[in-house]
C-alpha cells in the first residue's frame, strides 16, 4: 500500500512537470480567445479626481505577436515563452519588456492579473463596458430624478413648463452614463471637447444664448404700464437689494469674489441674466446657478406667496390703485431709445442685454417692422429657449454638479430670491408713506420687482384676487415686473464692472 | 451635508471690506438709473402735450389745464375702442331689405363644345 501511494505520487509529480514543461501545451492555452483584465485607477478626466475601474486586454498570436489593448492606446509587440516566463516586447521603445507568467489558470503581467476569455465573450465585455450600467453611479440617478422632478413638475402643475421641461430632459439627457476615462474622448458628453451637445453649450459658455433671449423678451414686452406710472420702476430697483445681500452672504462664506457675484444675481430672478453674468464671472459654476435661478423662477408661486402673506397686512391688500392711463405711440417709441441711452451710459457692461432688450421692444413699438417683431417674439426665442434649456439641463452631469458648491449655490440662491422679494414689498409699503390719496400702491406688487416675468405679477395678481376678488392687479404689477428685468440687467453690469 | 456645512467656515473679513462696498455701491448704481428713467419718463408726457395744454389755455384762459385732463385712463380707452369696435362690427346687419333675384345667364364657352371632339376629322 505505502509502494502504490509512492507511485501514484511519483506519477502525480512526473505529470505536473510533463504538464509544466509542455510549451506546446503552454502556447495553446496562451493564443486561444483573450487575455482579460480589470484594474481601477484610470482618471475620468484630466482635472478630475475620481477614478475608475477599466478593462484591457491581451490578445497573443500564433506567429508570437501580440496586441495590448489599453483604454486609451492599442500596443504592439513580440512575445517568447522562455522556460515559464512569457517575455512581451513591445514595438513601442518606450515601454519597457513585461514578463508575464501563469498563474493557475491566469495570467499576470507585473501587477496585472488577466483572466483568459473566448473572443466572443471578451467582445461581450468590451460593449458591457461601454453601456450605461457599468458606468452608472448615484450621483446619475439622483440626477435623473431630479429631471424627472422637474418634468412632474411642468406637466401636473404647469410650472414654467416652457423651462422645465427642457431643463428636466436635459438633466437626464446630460445624466445618461457613459464610457469616460481622462486621454478618450468618446465626443458624447457636453463637457466633452468637439461633441454635438458640447457646441450647443458654447452658446451659454460664452454668454451667446442671453442677449438672444433679452431680444425676444423686449418684443413681447409691453412696457405700457411701466411708462403710465413710471414711479413704480423704482420697485425694480429695491427688490434688487436681493443679488447684493447674496453678494456678502456668499463672501462670508468664502466664494471668491467674482463667484460670489454671479451667485448672487440669482437673487435677479432672471435666468438670462445669471447665465449671462455666470458665464463671464464664474463659467465653473453656471450649471448649478442656471438650474437655481431657472428653479426658483418657476417655483415662484410656492417662494412668494408666505412672505406676502408675512410681510402685507390685510388692509393693505385691498388697496385699489389708479386706473393707468393710456400711452401714446410716441412715448412707447421713445421709451426704449431713451432707456438704452439712460441705462447702458451708466452701465455699459449690461449692454448686451440691455441693447438687445430695448431693441426688441423699438422693433415692436415701431409698428412698421412687424415681421421682425413676430420673429423675435416667437421662432426665435423659442429656439434658443430650447437650446439653452436642454443644454442647461445636460450641464448637470452628475460628477461635476453634484458637489458641496452646488448645495450651498441653491442655499444662497434661495435666500437671494427671498430677500428680492420682501426687498420689493417693504419699500412698496415705504412708498405708501409718502404717497397720498388715490395714488397710493397695493404694497403686494412689490413682489414683481424681482423680475420672473410674467410669473411673479400673476402671483401678484393671484394674492390680489384671495384679498379682493375684484380688484385686478396684473397691470400695476407688469410695471415693476418689468423694471425689474431693467434692474437686474444694470445690476449683473454694475457687478461684471467691478469684479470682472 | 453636516460635514459640507462643517468644511466652509464663515469668513467675516473678506465682506467686510470691498464686498459690503461693492454691494452698496452697486444697489445705489441701480436705484440711480431707474430714478433717472422714473425722472425722465414723468417729464417726457408733460413735454409731449405742451401744445395741447397751451392750446387749452388759449382757448379758456381762466383754465387750469391739469394731467388728469389729458390723460385717459386705459380702461376708458379700451371702452371706447370696444364701443367703437362693435359699432363697425355690427354695421353690416343694417341691410337695405331689397331682396333681389337675378338670373344669371352663363356666357358661351367654347371649352366643352362638341364640335371641337376628336372625332371630327382634321382638315375638313
Amino acid at each position: 500500500m505505502k509502494k502504490l501511494c509512492l507511485i501514484i505520487f511519483a506519477f502525480v509529480i512526473l505529470l505536473g512537470n510533463f504538464a509544466h514543461a509542455n510549451t506546446d501545451d503552454d502556447i495553446a492555452v496562451l493564443t486561444k480567445g483573450k487575455w482579460v483584465n480589470k484594474s481601477d485607477g484610470y482618471k475620468v478626466r484630466e482635472n478630475s479626481d475620481k477614478t475608475v475601474e477599466r478593462y484591457k486586454t491581451i490578445e497573443f498570436n500564433i506567429d508570437h505577436t501580440f496586441v495590448m489593448d489599453s483604454v486609451k492606446l492599442k500596443y504592439t509587440g513580440e512575445w517568447r515563452l522562455i522556460d515559464d516566463n512569457i517575455y512581451l516586447e513591445f514595438n513601442d521603445s518606450d515601454i519597457k519588456t513585461k514578463i508575464a507568467q501563469f498563474d493557475n489558470d491566469k495570467l499576470v503581467v507585473g501587477k496585472d492579473i488577466y483572466k483568459g476569455y473566448s473572443g466572443a465573450f471578451a467582445g461581450l465585455i468590451n460593449f458591457y463596458e461601454f453601456t450605461g450600467i457599468p458606468n452608472a453611479t448615484l450621483g446619475h440617478i439622483i440626477m435623473v430624478i431630479i429631471g424627472l422632478f422637474f418634468i412632474f413638475l411642468a406637466i401636473r402643475y404647469n410650472y414654467e413648463p416652457l423651462l422645465l421641461i427642457p431643463i428636466g430632459f436635459g438633466i437626464i439627457i446630460g445624466n445618461i452614463p457613459f464610457y469616460q476615462v481622462a486621454g478618450f474622448n468618446l465626443q458624447l458628453g457636453i463637457y466633452e471637447e468637439g461633441s454635438v451637445m458640447s457646441y450647443l453649450y458654447f452658446g451659454v459658455r460664452q454668454g451667446i444664448y442671453p442677449p438672444l433671449i433679452f431680444l425676444g423678451i423686449g418684443a413681447m414686452t409691453d412696457f405700457s404700464s411701466l411708462i403710465s406710472n413710471p414711479k413704480l420702476m423704482i420697485l425694480g430697483a429695491a427688490a434688487q437689494v436681493g443679488i447684493f445681500l447674496t453678494f456678502i452672504g456668499a463672501l462670508v462664506l468664502g466664494f471668491a469674489p467674482a463667484e460670489a457675484g454671479a451667485i448672487g444675481i440669482i437673487g435677479g430672478a432672471d435666468g438670462p441674466t445669471a447665465i449671462f453674468l455666470a458665464s463671464k464671472l464664474a463659467p465653473n459654476l453656471i450649471g448649478p446657478i442656471a438650474i437655481a435661478a431657472y428653479s426658483y423662477m418657476a417655483l415662484v408661486p410656492i417662494i412668494q406667496p408666505p412672505f406676502m402673506k408675512l410681510l402685507i397686512t390685510k388692509k393693505e391688500r385691498l388697496i385699489r390703485m389708479k386706473p393707468p392711463r393710456s400711452v401714446s405711440k410716441l412715448e412707447k417709441i421713445m421709451f426704449p431709445i431713451v432707456g438704452l441711452l439712460l441705462t447702458a451710459y451708466i452701465s455699459p457692461s449690461a449692454l448686451p442685454l440691455l441693447g438687445m432688450l430695448f431693441f426688441g421692444n423699438l422693433l415692436k413699438e415701431s409698428t412698421v417692422t412687424k415681421r421682425l417683431a413676430d420673429t423675435a417674439r416667437t421662432s426665435l426665442i423659442d429656439i434658443v429657449t430650447i437650446l439653452l434649456g436642454i443644454t442647461v439641463g445636460a450641464s448637470t452631469q452628475a460628477d461635476i454638479f453634484l458637489t458641496p458648491q452646488s448645495l450651498w449655490i441653491f442655499g444662497l440662491g434661495a435666500l437671494s430670491f427671498i430677500i428680492a422679494t420682501c426687498g420689493g414689498l417693504l419699500f412698496a409699503k415705504l412708498m405708501n408713506v409718502f404717497l397720498k390719496g388715490d395714488n397710493k400702491i397695493n404694497p403686494l406688487i412689490g413682489a414683481a420687482g424681482v423680475s420672473a416675468v410674467p410669473d411673479s405679477a400673476r402671483v401678484v395678481q393671484h394674492e390680489g384676487l384671495k384679498a379682493d376678488p375684484t380688484n385686478h392687479l396684473l397691470m400695476h404689477a407688469m410695471a415693476p415686473n418689468v423694471s425689474g428685468v431693467i434692474g437686474s440687467a444694470v445690476a449683473a453690469g454694475v457687478l461684471l464692472s467691478f469684479l470682472m | 451635508m453636516i460635514s459640507v456645512i462643517g468644511k466652509i467656515g464663515l469668513d467675516f473679513s473678506a465682506a467686510a471690506g470691498s464686498g459690503v462696498t461693492v454691494a452698496i455701491v452697486g444697489w445705489l448704481i441701480v436705484f440711480a438709473v431707474l430714478t433717472l428713467l422714473v425722472i425722465v419718463f414723468t417729464q417726457i408726457p408733460k413735454l409731449i402735450y405742451y401744445n395741447t395744454r397751451k392750446k387749452l389755455r388759449q382757448q379758456n384762459k381762466q383754465a387750469v389745464v391739469t394731467d388728469d385732463d389729458l390723460h385717459i385712463a386705459g380702461d376708458v380707452s379700451a371702452a371706447i375702442s370696444m364701443a367703437l369696435y362693435m359699432f363697425f362690427d355690427e354695421m353690416h346687419d343694417e341691410e337695405s331689405n331689397v331682396i333681389t333675384i337675378k338670373r344669371v345667364r352663363k356666357t358661351y364657352s367654347p371649352w366643352s363644345s362638341k364640335i371641337y371632339g376628336l372625332r371630327t376629322w382634321p382638315g375638313k
